[in-house]
């Protein structure tokens, strides 16, 4: 991109300098976003797999109290 | 634009690179708040999943160990029926029945047992949940897996409870003519029934809220009050809808609530958390107690940080600015230069600036306190329009009192709240205690307060100042007025409402209403009559001439009342300001809102002792130099802001205030060389003019002091006896001669202050109240009200504690 000049400005060089270090960060914060993202979604799904084993133990297992009590109640 | 570039000639245009730059430093600014955005709601969801896993974890646990008991139970029936096969059945069926029907209000637990539904360690198990967290026990029993909402509906008594008396009643907690009376009062002052019951004490807040939670259908908080929050809504949202969540079960959230949500905000929660909620009532205390330990530290950042962040330039939290500090080095360096170019002639120069501050000071003060002595310069009521106001249209009133290891004002202080005309149930007492005052906060809790009043612990931080502790106080506040009380403060009884009927004749901008200060113990020695005649004057001729003309108003350290949405739209007290009362005067007129004075007095004990009092009027003379410094950042600013008149009022109510003490001890040691050596040098101040000028000033003006200070004297004596209270003794005028000897101690505090100012300007220089025991007669005096009813007996143990 260029930028107008006027008889009294910034050095050219330094503000380029700026602006460069400016997009890189910002590309860098970018990837870093979606890098956590993904890794995140990964270790999301496996927790909420983790999450529905542990329903369906705790539901079987319920099934199995609420058996045990009939018996015992007859 | 943060980066400074350098400049050369010919290089890129300053306003494109700008754009340029700031548009770059847009784009980076964006993904870095969308990667905090990112990481914060990831943290939210990963400690929901991990709170699920761990609530799912133990419940397996749970059943486990329940099914291991199953097992166990039925071995043991088995060995049990084989041994006891050959002996007579003790409990037939028809016994059972027959218990059953002796039992007639079984509750929804035991019904579920007895009909097979759950097992007792199920019911266990969701018990031990609710005593913990709390909730409805139908609800957690769905919750945990237990039973099916289908197979629950059955044992759910009638949804529609009816009224809140009426249930009481009929459940016990009150009896028929406890309702009747309660509505009675209800009837007079207005309120709700249940804070008019509490006031009355007719019930305990536990069980009144049990009871508010049955009637809308919702549960009570767990009797243990734990936190176990993964999630936290924003401090915002929490205080907008008052609520806090408390737990998460598998698929909801447990949130407490003061009162109960509407539908719609109901729905709004879950939006926001998504997963449906559960409300839970908790009462007032309880409600505090997980506000501070979920938002503690936004409200502490909130009472110290807030004004400093939001308006820097109104705080104190800066002492001196760079200008200031370049502006008073340009003037120590021209004053030096003076002095090694013309010694006397500088000399001469600044006695004449002084001698003409002095001056104008003086007439301007003269002309405040004329104005003050005139009909109207403040409100008055009389007790038939006191005693006309309808109560029932009275807000609810909130009274802060900032304590700091005070525990032997206590009984004192709960007597003069008592004793204030106002309904109960619409006031709302908040006592702040410092996280390091055991003693006053053990002796707090163990006593039975009424519910109104609210025990706040302000956390250990710096600074640690009465502003903080008010500004702590006030997040939470309820009330549409806000006061400030000392603990020793003896405010009249129909004080409060003497105020509301203020705000009621002012226009809209009267935000603050200042009450009269003097002191119960003004005959106690030499001391505490000189304090008493400076008061007198101050509030009850000062005050209400600056109200007069419509000036800024320093006011005084307790009984200003504030309308409480405007104090929370200038962001209260400042914290670093150690006359925060003072400046917040100023700031209120900075912003276009008035205050006025109302005719009536608070109480308060005078210091009683010479270093006591030093301590305490240099952290005054402190806290104007700061109030000053502030104000003054920028002088054109401020004369913009407020005015001409309100600039000159401002210098001579806060600069005269500190400077004056500061100055006189150099006149007065001239004025002894002179009379007692007639050193040469000291007519070389006073050529001409100057010296008929200062010759005025030292008679004219040290007579006018004094007599002012008589004047305001004679001004409460006279109004005392009006009103059939002889407080104050005439006796006391004679000791306006010796108020020089009370100047020279202001002098020694000034320049206390001013090191301070410099060393330790935030440091809050503690004063020792309880120093004076009165007497029983003295404060049936004062209250009006027989010796034996009077308020308090002083308790044992040391007198005095420091103070804020």
């Amino acid at each position: 991109m260029r930028t107008r000049r006027s008889l009294v400005g910034y050095r050219a060089k330094e503000v380029s300098r700026y602006v460069h270090l400016l997009e890189t960060a910002q590309e860098s914060l970018q990837s870093l976003l979606e890098k956590e993202e993904a890794e995140f979604k990964q270790i999301y799904e496996e927790k909420w797999e983790h999450s529905l084993a542990l329903r369906e133990q705790l539901k079987s297992l319920l099934q199995q109290e609420r058996q045990l009590a009939g018996e015992a109640g007859s | 634009m943060n980066k400074r570039f350098k400049l050369r000639l010919g290089g890129l245009s300053i306003r494109a690179s700008k754009r340029r730059v700031n548009l770059a430093l847009k784009h980076y600014t964006e993904a870095k708040s969308a990667l905090e955005q990112q990481r914060a709601e990831q943290l939210t969801l990963n400690k929901r999943i991990d709170n699920e896993i761990n609530e799912l974890q133990l419940r397996i646990e749970e059943t486990h160990a329940r099914i291991a008991q199953l097992e166990h139970q039925r071995l043991a029936a088995v060995a049990s029926a084989a041994a006891s096969a050959s002996l007579p059945n003790a409990a037939t069926p028809a016994a059972v029945a027959a218990n059953q029907q002796a039992q007639p209000l079984r509750r929804m637990g035991d019904m579920l047992i007895d009909d097979g539904k759950i097992t007792q360690d199920q019911l266990q198990t969701a018990i031990a949940r609710q005593r913990r967290y709390g909730g409805r026990l139908g609800d957690i029993l769905i919750d945990m897996g237990f039973i099916q909402p289908e197979d629950l509906n059955p044992y759910l008594g009638n949804q529609d409870k009816g009224r809140l008396g009426d249930i009481l009643v009929s459940s016990g907690k009150i009896t028929q003519e406890q309702l009747d009376k309660a509505l009675a009062f209800q009837q007079k002052s207005g309120g709700l029934l249940g804070d008019v019951l509490l006031s009355l004490k007719m019930i305990e807040p536990g069980d009144l809220y049990r009871m508010i939670a049955t009637q809308n259908n919702i549960g009570r908080i767990g009797q243990e009050l734990s936190l176990d929050t993964p999630v936290r809504l924003p401090e915002s949202v929490a205080r907008e809808y008052e609520i806090v969540v408390i737990h998460q079960y598998v698929n909801r959230y447990l949130v407490a609530v003061s009162t109960p949500l509407s539908e719609e905000d109901a729905s709004k929660i879950e939006a926001l958390l998504q997963l449906p909620i559960e409300q839970v009532l908790a009462t007032k205390d309880e409600m505090e107690y997980f506000w501070r330990e979920v938002y503690g530290s936004e409200m502490l950042h909130e009472s110290t940080r807030r004004l400093a962040d939001e308006q820097p330039h109104n705080s104190a939290h800066t002492t001196f600015t760079r200008p200031q500090l370049g502006f008073t080095a340009v003037l120590g360096a021209v004053l030096v230069i003076g002095l090694i170019w013309s010694f006397w002639a500088t000399l001469l120069i600044v006695n004449i600036l002084i001698q003409l501050f002095y001056f104008t000071m003086s007439i301007f003060k003269f002309w405040i306190i004329l104005l003050g002595s005139r009909e109207g310069a403040q409100f008055r009521f009389t007790d038939e329009e006191i005693q006309a106001m309808d109560e029932r249209e009275l807000p609810i009133y909130t009274i802060l009192v900032p304590m700091y290891k005070e525990a032997q004002v206590i009984p004192q202080l709960l007597t003069n709240l008592e004793n204030l005309d106002y309904p109960k149930a619409k006031l709302d007492v908040r006592l702040l205690i410092e996280e390091d005052d055991t003693e006053t906060r053990e002796l707090l809790q163990s006593m039975d307060l009424p519910f109104y009043y609210t025990i706040l612990v302000v956390p250990d931080s710096l600074p640690k100042t009465k502003p903080k502790a008010c500004n702590y106080g006030l997040i939470r506040a309820r009330g549409e007025y806000v006061v400030i009380y000392d603990a020793e403060d003896r405010p009249d009884p129909d004080q409060l409402k003497k105020v509301i009927a203020t705000f009621r004749k002012c226009p809209e901008e009267f935000a603050c209403i200042q009450a009269k200060l003097n002191y119960f113990n003004s005959t106690q020695n030499w001391l505490t009559r000189w304090f008493t005649q400076e008061y007198s004057m101050w509030f009850e001729l000062l005050l209400p001439g600056i109200m007069r003309l419509d000036v800024p108003i320093p006011l005084g350290g307790t009984s200003n009342h504030f309308k409480l949405s405007v104090l929370k739209e200038l962001n209260a007290w400042d914290p670093y300001n150690v006359t925060e009362d003072a400046d917040l005067g100023i700031r209120l007129y900075k912003h276009g809102y008035k205050t006025a004075i109302v005719d009536s007095r608070t109480w308060e004990e005078a210091n009683s002792r010479v270093g006591n009092w030093i301590r305490q009027r240099s952290r005054w003379i402190k806290g104007y130099m700061q109030t000053w410094l502030v104000h003054m950042r920028n002088p054109f600013k401020l004369w913009r802001e407020i005015g001409a008149k309100g600039f000159m009022g401002f210098q001579v109510m806060i600069l005269a205030t500190p400077l004056l003490p500061l100055l006189n001890p150099f006149f007065w040691v001239m004025m002894i060389l002179w009379f007692g050596w007639h050193f040469d040098f000291i007519p070389r101040f006073f050529p001409g003019t100057i010296y008929y000028l200062a010759s005025v000033e030292l008679y004219a003006g040290n007579f006018l002091f004094i007599f002012s200070n008589v004047a305001g004297v004679y001004w409460v004596i006279h109004e005392l006896e009006q009103k059939r209270q002889q407080v104050f003794s005439y006796s006391l005028v004679r000791y306006a001669l010796l108020t020089p000897i009370y100047w020279v101690m202001m002098s020694i505090a000034a320049v206390k202050a001013a090191w301070q100012l410099i060393t330790k300007p935030f440091y809050w220089e503690k004063t020792v109240h309880g120093l004076h025991a009165p007497e029983e007669a003295e404060l049936a005096e004062l209250t009006g009200l027989p010796a034996e009813d009077s308020l308090i007996h002083q308790p044992g143990g040391k007198p005095g504690t420091p103070s804020m």
